[in-house]
């Protein structure tokens, strides 16, 4: 499966600091991938990485296997900054205009049948409008350029629910077609839950847990149980407890299995086993940013390369 | 791209157009008006009158100082007025130069144009070479205006090449716009927001202009010297038609020494066969003390006119080099460092 | 034409939520054969939801042999299952209207309705699988 956008090794360092460090990862061709992590914890900088706005400090990149800004890759890349950034004075008709003008393909007529159907004044300038409007037009551009990764810096923070939606709405509807590839940051987790099927969790600038959301979810069991140390020895079949809790008499333990799914009846009668959502899962990982830089990237690359 | 910069700058340019315009209804009015009257004040043909020997007798030079200064009475105040328009090439650095990339940096928009096809070397040499040329043309504009109009001045009461005259005339306002634009596009890369830039342009502006010209300018080229002996049948005085500028005068001893500086000192002595009177205004130069030493002479250090392009080349080079560095510099930043 | 929708509430896989509504609609005689599905980017788009769901969604109805893909037309409903007991289902669900008529008047709030009915499929549906195991 060829990837859309591989990571080896790269660094991103602004005077001391490493903004990402020793960041290894694979996006396959085709998914819609979740970017998540707190905040400083360098998403911001993988995409700008992507996109070739930053260059690395060390490690690589690639985009469809060329650098990022490479003139062979830079029409394939569409980019939604943070805040949705447009030229202030500008009308959407100008901005399809500017896209016109700036690149080698680009579909002026999706672009603004696109803002009709929803209702957005194409002449009035951008400030005119609202928040959700704002960032339906940046999307509507980037979507134009018919990119095949699409790269988004939390497109809905600042959005309203209604709005949030139906951005998504014509995120998934702008790309259905096309099968491009995304990679979409945001704190929302009900959202990427809809929408992703495939997680880059960045913790402290390194990846912590990258997969598809599928076998991710499968892998992932809520244990109740007697109370439980890791003093009494390994549970049968856990390969890593990600999250426990405890109260005098019972354990919770949200574990990572060996296998990507376990058979009824594991691990023995004494736990009750029940499924995770993706939110979950995401939310234990990053309650501990010492819990496991695993599943590693080359293992996930066969899980999922085998969907 | 060129549509984009348009977009992005037309309202610049019209503004920019709009204050030539605003410069020239009212200097093509006054500057005729001048013109009319450096004529008909007789100082215009009293001058043409001397020619263009380097030395020219005293009466006849005070002569026609006098008719000078009278024509001049009235503009005074217009030849100094005229040294704000020295600030125009740092409004337009300012105003132009600054948000050539820090407004972009500032909306956040440099990310949206930096993400399409158009590669970010490309997007910046475009921006600043549309800039650039309107800023030349209208900058151009401007120069000509300003020469045209300050012409009868530069022959009267001010030399083309003093301080604060020479930066109006000739070629190098423009390079002064040129690099003042230039400054202002670097100073937006580096402090990523167009108010602060805006304050470095001007004070980094301020600092190179007055560098160059205090420090560098005067050092160019070594000035030539007048000497005339004090002790003469025949005053003379350099030519106000030749238009040099005396950097300093002074009165020497015949060792060399300084006897008396920021003055001219004249001993006369009557020609053979004339009588002793003195020519009127010599007493004032006199000062009464040309006499008191055999083989003085007075000593007039100058820059000669003649060396007026010359001087504008070598300066309008520096600023144009500077301006191309700049450029250079912003170009490196704006692949190298921001995101 | 059918509408899906995405119920918040459920846990579970989304791609089981549309496989389910469509069986839904195919045993109520809301789609009968022949009968064009949802574009994959109409119902990503409305539902705000990942295409490869949807795709992944109409593969098990294909494999399940319910529905058909035609390339670069849409997916088409092959058989229904409905059935014969279709017929009957104005009459039975006037029976049903009246039992809850019933249950409401003996006091039976929704949930108690809703927990009545499942214990009671539970039970009889067990009973049933028993008997045909023995036969």
């Amino acid at each position: 499966m060829t990837a859309a956008l591989e990571a080896t090794g790269l660094g991103r360092r602004y005077g001391k600091h490493w903004a990402l460090k020793d960041c290894t990862l694979h996006l396959p061709a085709g998914r819609i991938a979740a970017l998540v992590g707190p905040n400083g914890a360098g998403k911001s900088t993988l995409l700008h990485l992507a996109v070739g706005l930053l260059g690395p400090s060390s490690g690589t990149v690639s985009v469809f296997g060329a650098t990022p800004g490479d003139p062979k890759v830079r029409g394939d890349v569409g980019f939604v900054a943070q805040d949705t950034p447009l030229y202030p004075d500008f009308s959407a008709t100008e901005l399809a205009t500017l896209g016109t003008k700036l690149n080698r393909r680009f579909d002026r007529a999706l672009m603004l049948e696109r803002l009709n159907g929803l209702n957005v004044a194409v002449d009035r300038p951008v400030p005119a409008l609202s928040g959700g409007q704002r960032a339906q037009v940046a999307l509507a551009l980037a979507l134009a350029k018919r990119p095949r990764l699409l790269l988004l810096d939390e497109p809905v923070a600042s959005l309203d629910p209604l709005a949030r939606r139906e951005f998504l709405q014509a995120l998934m509807g702008g790309v259905a077609d096309e099968g491009t590839t995304i990679l979409l940051s945001s704190h929302l987790l009900g959202d990427l839950e809809r929408v992703c099927d495939y997680l880059v969790l960045l913790q402290a600038g390194r990846v912590q847990v990258l997969g598809g959301v599928d076998e991710l979810v499968a892998q992932h069991r809520l244990l109740t149980g007697p109370l439980w140390t890791r003093d009494a020895g390994s549970i049968n079949g856990v390969a890593a407890v990600v999250r426990q809790s405890h109260t005098e008499r019972q354990t919770t333990l949200l574990v990572r299995t060996d296998d990507s799914a376990p058979a009824p009846g594991w691990p023995d009668p004494q736990w009750t086993v029940s499924d995770v959502s993706l939110e979950d899962i995401i939310l234990a990982y990053l309650a501990d940013a010492g819990a496991g830089t695993l599943p590693g990237p080359r293992n996930l690359h066969r899980v999922g390369g085998s969907a | 791209m060129i549509w984009l910069t348009w977009r992005q700058h037309r309202k610049q340019a019209l503004f920019g157009l709009a204050g030539l315009a605003v410069l020239a209804a009212v200097l093509i009015p006054t500057g005729n008006r001048m013109r009319d009257v450096f004529a008909s004040s007789g100082a215009r043909g009293c001058l043409d009158a001397l020619g263009g020997a380097q030395l020219v007798a005293f009466r006849a030079a005070q002569e026609c100082n006098s008719t000078v200064e009278r024509f001049a009475d009235g503009y005074e105040t217009w030849a100094y007025g005229g040294v704000l328009l020295m600030f125009l090439p740092l409004l337009a650095g300012m105003f132009w130069g600054a948000p050539v990339v820090a407004r972009e940096v500032e909306q956040g928009t440099h990310r949206l144009v930096w993400t399409q096809d158009v590669s970010r070397t490309r997007w910046f040499l475009v921006k600043v070479g549309l800039v650039g040329g309107g800023v030349l043309l209208l900058a151009t504009g401007y120069a000509l205006l300003t020469n045209w109009w300050l012409w009868p001045l530069t022959r009267t009461l001010v030399v083309p090449m003093d301080y604060l005259i020479f930066d109006q005339l000739g070629v190098v306002p423009v390079a002064y716009t040129l690099f003042a634009v230039a400054l202002g596009a670097f100073a937006g890369v580096v402090t990523r927001k167009v108010l602060p830039a805006m304050g470095a342009t001007f004070v980094a502006f301020l600092a190179v202009r007055g560098v160059v010209e205090f420090l560098v300018r005067p050092n160019v080229m070594a000035p030539k010297e007048y000497r005339v002996a004090t002790t003469t049948s025949e005053p003379m005085l350099p030519n106000p038609a030749k238009r040099d500028w005396v950097i300093d005068t002074a009165v020497h001893n015949a060792d060399g020494s300084v006897k008396e500086p920021n003055g001219t000192a004249f001993c006369l002595r009557p020609p053979p066969g004339a009588d002793a009177s003195p020519p009127p205004g010599a007493a004032q130069g006199g000062r009464g003390g040309g006499c008191t030493a055999e083989g003085g002479y007075n000593l007039w250090t100058y820059q000669p006119s003649g060396r007026f392009t010359t001087f504008q080349l070598i300066e309008a080079g520096i600023f144009l080099v500077l301006a191309v560095a700049l450029v250079a510099g912003t170009v490196h930043l704006v692949r190298r460092r921001l995101s | 034409m059918i509408e899906f929708h995405l119920d918040g509430h459920t846990k579970g896989a989304t791609y089981l939520q549309l496989v389910q509504q469509v069986r839904q609609a195919l045993r109520t005689g809301l789609l009968t054969p022949g009968d064009q599905l949802p574009k994959v980017r109409e119902v990503s788009e409305s539902l705000a939801i990942n295409p490869n769901t949807v795709l992944k969604a109409y593969r098990q109805l294909e494999i399940e042999g319910l529905v058909e893909g035609r390339p670069g037309v849409g997916t088409f409903v092959r058989r229904t299952l409905a059935g014969p007991a279709l017929a009957n289902h104005a009459a039975l669900r006037r029976d049903l209207e009246a039992w809850l008529r019933k249950a409401r008047k003996a006091g039976l709030e929704r949930e108690d309705v809703v927990a009545l009915v499942e214990t009671t499929m539970r039970a009889t549906f067990q009973d049933d699988a028993a008997k045909g195991e023995i036969a």
